[in-house]
């Protein structure tokens, strides 16, 4: 019997059910020509065939064009049965049944036949197989319509594509001169599809050890290519019963670099295999980075969201001792993370509620705007990702409010930019914790929690005391590598702030005008105040004294600007007149091992919440009401001159809907207080002893490998899967219906303790493995605990990384230009589109900053203009004002110094002061 | 063929300086990849230039011996930025090496371009048809090394260039 016998039984069988299928009448006589046409076929009598099929042409209920192919087509393979059939079939002959299979199994998928469309792919594919050559295009098809129901069947579709799409790869790559090598995507997609192959298997054993000899067909030619790592994992990936026992245990051998000996113990061996997977694993992954698209830009935290982007934090995630093992490595880096997180710690104040309500107030708009009876299609599809507006004038007057919610949150973002800019740029520089030996900062709490530390119990030593230990030793380590990073890059990263890029002056100005603030706190307390304290009053005082802003939020957009900036003056001028008392309050010492107080701001003044526990309560509760209820107001259009006709309606819907409204504030503020750090997308690699392994990479990962090799660039886990096989199956399951073998990890900071956290203490972080929403694995920090992380709470974590509410929303639904374009293509004459179209937000910003720091230095604005430029305009301009920053930051006045010769040394710059800056209010404060 | 020597005493220094200037804003403005590039080797790098920069235009006005001193001092804060850069010092390092090429460079083309390409005696036209320039200068791989050999050229005093012309045309 030939090779293609069977092959032919195969797809005969198919075409026979397809035109069965496709006739008019299904009768006797009808079944009766069906099987001799597989007759014929089957005897090889081409003659006969045909004229079975004239026969069956007429009863074919199909449209013309299409019965006349399908005939066509039939008849053309019958062409190559009987050679098929033979002992020594032509390679020309498969390679002609390929095409035609090929090309009348797209004929019956779209006669709605996807199942026997799918046979007659397998039937293509295994012609291929004969020949040798996996056809790519063939794999694509299967995998497509593979059914998800149908395991076997399923599975088998993705180890054929992962054996087609890797042997394409390798071959163009082997044919550089015929062919365009493969692209960095290529390759991607190939590993990609291998590794999924290797996580989902077929029950039925034959198949399976077809599959795999297949597979290992190709994997020989991937030898001498960019991925012959594979060639590593196969033997310590896949079920051992498909491997030659003695070619496993040689490449075991060669990745442990231990033999295996006649007299091991089977713990022995097991630990080899696993150290072999690991290592084969994270061979692959460094692979991987190769081909993968970095993200390389300056790093940055979205307002709205608190989305961290970082290039270090894009196939990275902080792990075990990474972050503060190598100061060469991650020293700037850890200062950048803690410049962004103090950003993140101000904006889940009054600043970021703000921004929160305008926010739930644009989507609930879109959600109006967004017509469910309108369906969106490739021709009709925004490219700005919005929904299209539809003609309607109530849907019309919804866009202004939206447009006028989104452009006061620009603008109040515009107003606040140099305000938290310099809070940032004070804590990222200026705090050294070693300077204080009283409690953590708050900031550098979140971001110690990014680190662990391999202390193990000392024996005898209580739960207790080891917590403590463990405590002391973290922070000890923690501090050393930080206050280390600042001696040696701060001064640099006050260049860096005044090399000539966009804001540049926005950043000065609102470093300047804190700095200033922190001098007149100065010169009111009589004494220096070393920064890490002064850090401590700027934060607390942005995130929890800025109550103020909710007055401005429902102001006509026209008035917003001025009315907030006014706000904005008004809260700066009262917290650099904080009297003494408060002051002295606020920095009196706590205990570094104590908790230390908590603050409620009234009157501009910060009041321990423990001494007016009720009043702090009514205070906060009264403050989240307002901006709550703002929500609903902002929604409803109230305040909005230009958009009159929409009130009513407005009004209705906001009303009827208050509650879903103040939810969705509720649970945006909720997930931005859950901060992602670090993003990894890790292989799962699935034993079947019902053990997982996963090998998040560490920032020391994104750099080449040290040849001692003592760094860790992976921080791999091995767990048992607390359901066994039953939960190994599912998870194969899982990764063939999501189609993928890789897990998004991350690691997030709890930044306020959420309420159904282990214990709602506040800068804990998890450890977070997520498969889709189908499967998950948390852990407090980088251990193997899980206890006590119960579900909700894992809900609020995958929410927070996978689910955003709208996609790309910063250049859409954030973007108030985006806003107007849209809204203007219904309404030409908007108002507010035309204020939003003229908006400026550098620019705004760039005002305010002006202004604050000209009221700080008692100076005119154009004098302070004039002067910073001056200053800026040459490099040693820049490089003595920053250096003379540095310097005085850490108390080290020199009154000679060459930063005093600037134009803006007459305006900012005094020696006399403790901390080297004009105190708040100049000559005349 | 004729020979004509000129001396040039212009400030070099500043023409060539604030031409890599002009050319890295260019940089800047088409590249916005370089942001990509660590704000602390950024700022070790313009401190490190700003050193050069005053180095070899003292060098100019006041000589290599009064300066040659003050070499060693700008090779030493390269030498601290880069044991505070760590694995960032060769990118560091690259970027200065690269830039005193640059500079270099132009300080030839500043000098070389004093030759005038025609010059006309008479009924005659001269055509520039090679330059020399007396003194010699080596790049080396080294900061150091170029430094001192760009402070010792530039500190040389005036600049003698040889242009040898050819006749052109004879006016009429």
């Amino acid at each position: 019997m030939s090779q293609t016998n069977s092959l032919v039984d195969f797809y005969v069988n198919a075409l026979q059910t397809t035109l069965g299928r496709t006739l008019r009448q299904r009768g006797a006589e009808q079944a009766a020509l069906i099987r001799r046409l597989r007759e014929k076929m089957m005897q090889g009598y081409h003659e006969g065939t045909k004229q079975v099929l004239d026969i069956l042409t007429s009863q074919i209920d199909l449209p013309f064009d299409q019965r006349q192919s399908l005939v066509a087509g039939v008849l053309k393979l019958a062409e190559f049965t009987p050679e098929l059939l033979t002992d020594a079939v032509d390679s020309n002959t498969l390679k002609k049944s390929i095409e035609e299979m090929y090309a009348l199994a797209l004929l019956v998928e779209k006669i709605g036949q996807p199942d026997m469309a799918y046979n007659l792919f397998e039937g293509a594919y295994h012609l291929a197989s004969v020949l040798g050559d996996p056809s790519l295009k063939v794999a694509i098809n299967l995998r497509r319509l593979a059914n998800p129901d149908n395991v076997n069947q399923y599975h088998a579709a993705i180890w054929r594509f992962a054996t087609a799409k890797l042997g394409d790869c390798v071959k163009a790559y082997k044919s550089r001169a015929a062919t365009l090598p493969p692209t960095n995507e290529d390759w991607l997609s190939a590993l990609d599809a291998v590794e999924l192959a290797f996580n989902v298997c077929v029950d039925l054993i034959p198949l399976q050890q077809q599959l795999c000899d297949q597979f290992v067909q190709v994997l020989r030619e991937a030898e001498g290519t960019p991925v012959e790592e594979l060639v590593a994992i196969y033997p310590v990936q896949v079920d051992a019963q498909y491997i030659d026992p003695e070619k496993r245990g040689k490449l075991i051998a060669a990745l442990t670099g231990s033999p295996a000996g006649s007299n091991d113990t089977p713990s022995r061996i097991a630990a080899l295999e696993l150290w072999a997977a690991v290592k084969g694993q994270t061979m692959l992954d460094d692979v991987r980075l190769k081909f993968l698209n970095r993200y390389r830009g300056r790093p940055n935290l979205s307002w709205h969201d608190l989305t961290l982007q970082h290039e270090n934090l894009l196939h990275a995630v902080p792990l075990q001792r990474a972050l503060i093992v190598d100061i060469d490595r991650t020293g700037e880096l850890i200062l950048e993370l803690t410049h962004e997180i103090a950003h993140a710690y101000c904006l889940l104040g009054p600043i970021g509620w703000a921004i929160t309500a305008f926010r739930v107030a644009t989507h609930c708009c879109e959600l109006i705007i967004t017509s469910p009876d309108v369906k969106e299609n490739s021709e009709n599809k925004r490219t700005d990702g919005l929904a299209n507006l539809q003609d309607d004038a109530a849907l019309i007057d919804f866009a202004e409010i939206q447009l006028a919610a989104c452009y006061r949150s620009a603008v109040h973002e515009a107003i606040w930019t140099p305000w938290l800019e310099g809070v940032a740029q004070y804590v990222e520089m200026l705090a050294d914790p070693k300077a204080d030996p009283q409690e953590i900062m708050t900031v550098h709490e979140a971001v110690r929690s990014l680190v662990d530390l391999s202390v193990d119990p000392l024996g005898g030593e209580s739960q207790e005391d080891f917590a403590q230990r463990y405590s002391d030793e973290l922070s000890k380590q923690f501090e050393d590598f930080l206050s280390d990073a600042l001696s040696r890059y701060a001064r640099f990263r006050h260049v860096g702030y005044l090399q000539e890029k966009a804001r540049r002056e926005v950043y000065l100005f609102g470093y300047l005008l804190v700095r200033s603030i922190v001098a007149r706190w100065e010169v009111t307390l009589g004494r220096r105040i070393e920064p890490v304290l002064a850090a401590k009053l700027l934060l607390n005082a942005s995130r929890n004294g800025t109550y103020s802003i909710a007055e401005s939020l429902q102001r006509e957009p026209e008035e917003f600007s001025s009315c907030a900036s006014a706000i904005f003056s008004d809260w700066i001028e009262t917290l650099a007149t904080i009297d003494r008392e408060s002051l002295e309050a606020f920095f009196e010492s706590v205990a570094s091992d104590a908790l230390g107080h908590k603050y409620y701001w009234k009157g501009g003044r910060p009041r321990r919440v423990a001494d007016h526990v009720d009043d702090a309560q009514a205070t906060v509760n009264s403050s989240w009401t307002t901006f709550e209820q703002a929500c609903t107001g902002l929604v409803s259009g109230t305040g909005l001159r230009h958009a009159p006709s929409a009130l009513d309606i407005a009004g209705t819907v906001a009303t009827e809907h208050h509650k879903l409204i103040s939810q969705l504030f509720e649970h945006y503020l909720e997930t931005m207080s859950l901060l992602p750090v670090g993003k990894d997308m890790s292989r799962l690699v699935l034993f079947d002893d019902g053990r997982a392994m996963v090998c998040p990479r560490t920032y020391v990962g994104l750099e080449e490998p040290r040849e001692d090799g003592s760094l860790p660039r992976y921080s791999p886990r091995v767990f048992p899967l607390t359901g066994g096989a039953t939960e190994t199956d599912f998870l194969r399951r899982s990764c063939g219906l999501l189609g993928t073998a890789r897990l998004h990890v991350t690691r997030i900071i709890d930044l306020t303790g959420h309420a159904n956290s282990p214990n709602q203490r506040p800068n804990i972080s998890y450890v977070c493995l997520f498969l889709g929403d189908k499967w998950h694995r948390v852990t407090l920090g980088d251990t193997h605990v899980t206890n006590g992380i119960g579900d909700d709470f894992i809900e609020a974590l995958r929410r927070r990384v996978l689910h955003p509410p709208f996609p790309n929303e910063v250049g859409s639904l954030r973007s108030p230009l985006t806003l107007a374009k849209r809204l203007v293509e219904r309404k030409a004459h908007s108002h507010y589109a035309a204020l939003a179209l003229a908006f400026n937000k550098d620019a705004l910003s760039f005002d305010v900053a002006l202004r604050a720091a000209a009221r700080a230095f008692g100076s005119n604005e154009h004098e302070l203009r004039d002067a910073s430029s001056l200053t800026l305009a040459a490099t040693k301009g820049r490089v003595d004002l920053a250096d003379y920053l540095a310097l005085t930051g850490k108390g080290q006045v020199t009154r000679n110094h060459p930063a005093l010769g600037t134009p803006l040394a007459s305006i900012a710059l005094r020696t006399e002061s403790m901390s080297g800056i004009t105190p708040f209010g100049g000559s005349h404060g | 063929m004729a020979e004509l020597v000129v001396t040039f005493t212009g400030d070099i220094v500043k023409v060539a300086f604030s031409r890599i200037e002009q050319l890295q804003r260019a940089a800047v403005l088409e590249d916005s990849a370089l942001y990509a590039v660590s704000d602390v080797v950024n700022a070790a790098f313009t401190e490190a230039w700003l050193k050069i920069e005053e180095l070899v235009g003292d060098a100019l006005k006041l000589g290599w011996e009064t300066t040659k001193e003050r070499v060693a001092s700008v090779a030493g804060y390269v030498m601290d930025a880069s044991a505070k850069l760590g694995n960032k010092a060769a990118e560091f390092q690259e970027r200065l090496l690269k830039q005193l090429r640059l500079l270099i460079s132009e300080t030839f083309d500043v000098i070389l371009s004093s030759m005038r390409s025609e010059v006309k005696i008479g009924d005659l036209l001269y055509r520039l048809a090679s330059v020399e320039l007396q003194q010699k200068l080596v790049f080396s791989g080294s900061i150091e090394a170029s430094l001192t050999a760009l402070c010792k050229f530039v500190g040389s005093g005036e600049f003698v260039v040889t242009g040898s012309y050819t006749i052109s045309s004879t006016s009429v």
